[in-house]
């Protein structure tokens, strides 16, 4: 069968933007790790290390997790004049990202 | 075949508005919109600034390829991303994929922004050398010269994007970072008011000056969504045909191709590397000769 090329572009931008609509109806869409899916504002819990997110500060995850900053930098050897406001995401480097800084903090809670 | 069945054949030339009245029209105002809407989002991300109260998208919730690199991490952990990544790059992601299955690599052809800066820079190029002869000239040796070496090498340059996606997915899984971040040229280009000479930029600079001498370079040889897609595209019901009785071998749909696929020996067009944008379609000249077909999947019949 043969496909005239409007309708094909036509029917491109409905499947994939179909596609996205449908998803953010039933409500799976979130463009930023401040809010969660219901567009509740999301902030670090000291019950759980995944609330942790790029865009939050190590001061944030310092008060949140009752961590001294300077043990967080020295942990992942980050330099120890690293800004407190620095956040999570602009610290990837080799030696830290926030899977490793999660499972570093549930250590320590575990062997306080 | 008689003279006047060859005249009925050939499409009418249309001229002034109905000149524009082309899917190709549709298709450039479909990608200047997405990229006018990834600006829009950029620039109101960088004027509101990380500390921001107000929750502003990042480019990067929007790249249909973070959502590959997180997929792992996103089902391993039970819901949690790697850095710079959403639940939208998921969501975006299936929506490039389930277009992929459908209708095959049309987002490339379609929606892709870089794809489109490329295609500008293509366009701008070959108005360069049809507006002043010393630059025609300049780029016609250096396309002969360097022809021969340039067949050879992009042959196997093709592949190398597989590579690429094989490693940056990959090795999200492993270290649960993007670890192809760093080398991409697009999150460069959407992070370039961060002024950080990244090795993305360099991929990018050689991708836009590419784009003077080759059309799509980091479509062809090195883009990873591009080939996720074109490989789930395979599989899609829809696929392009060359009618040999209607076709002169004029060449100009293997001249019209970005790709650089040789349309013209083709019988149908099913290739891993064929974005769908329908320049050939479009270009073509002969009634029926170049169509877009449904058929099975597969089989292209």
């Amino acid at each position: 069968m043969k496909i005239n090329p409007f309708v094909y572009g036509a029917i491109v931008l409905v499947v994939f933007l179909g596609v996205i609509f449908g998803f953010q109806q039933a409500g799976v869409w979130s463009i930023s790790g401040k809010v969660d899916t219901t567009g509740q504002a999301i902030q670090p819990s000291a019950a759980d290390v995944n609330t942790i997110k790029g865009w939050m500060t190590l001061e944030q995850v310092s008060t949140a997790f009752n961590v001294p900053v300077a043990d967080i930098l020295s942990a992942f050897n980050l330099p120890a004049d690293t800004p407190a406001s620095t956040a999570m995401k602009d610290l990837e480097s080799d030696t830290f990202d926030i899977i490793s800084l999660r499972a570093w903090l549930l250590e320590r809670q575990s062997n306080p | 075949m008689s003279t006047q069945t060859l005249q009925v054949q050939i499409k009418p030339r249309l001229k002034g508005v109905q000149a524009l009245l082309t899917h190709q029209t549709v298709r450039r105002l479909v990608q200047l919109a997405i990229a006018a809407f990834i600006t829009y989002i950029t620039v109101v991300h960088v004027v509101a600034g990380e500390s921001s109260t107000n929750v502003t998208a990042s480019p990067e919730a929007f790249c249909p390829f973070g959502g590959l690199e997180t997929f792992y991490q996103y089902i391993i952990s039970g819901g949690t991303f790697v850095s710079h990544t959403h639940l939208s790059n998921l969501v975006v992601a299936a929506a490039v994929l389930i277009t992929a299955l459908l209708l095959r690599s049309a987002f490339c052809g379609w929606i892709c922004p870089l794809g489109f800066i490329q295609d500008i820079i293509h366009g701008f190029s070959a108005w360069l050398q049809k507006k002043f002869v010393p630059v025609r000239k300049l780029f016609r040796t250096i396309s002969q010269r360097g022809q021969p070496v340039w067949k050879f090498l992009d042959k196997y340059l093709r592949f190398v994007k597989y590579g690429v996606l094989v490693w940056a997915v990959t090795g999200a899984a492993i270290y649960g970072v993007m670890v192809f971040r760093d080398y991409d040229p697009w999150s460069a280009l959407i992070n370039i008011s961060e002024w950080i000479v990244t090795p993305g930029l360099i991929v990018l600079g050689f991708t836009l000056v590419g784009s003077l001498f080759v059309e799509r370079p980091w479509c062809r040889y090195a883009c990873p969504l591009g080939a996720a897609s074109g490989l789930l595209g395979k599989l899609s019901p829809v696929y392009l045909k060359r009618n040999a009785d209607a076709c002169t071998s004029c060449k100009i749909c293997t001249k019209a191709c970005p790709m650089g696929l040789q349309v013209h020996t083709a019988t149908t067009i099913t290739s891993v590397d064929c974005v769908s944008c329908l320049e050939c379609v479009g270009e073509c000249p002969r009634d029926g000769a170049m169509e877009v077909k449904v058929g099975f999947p597969l089989m292209a019949k």
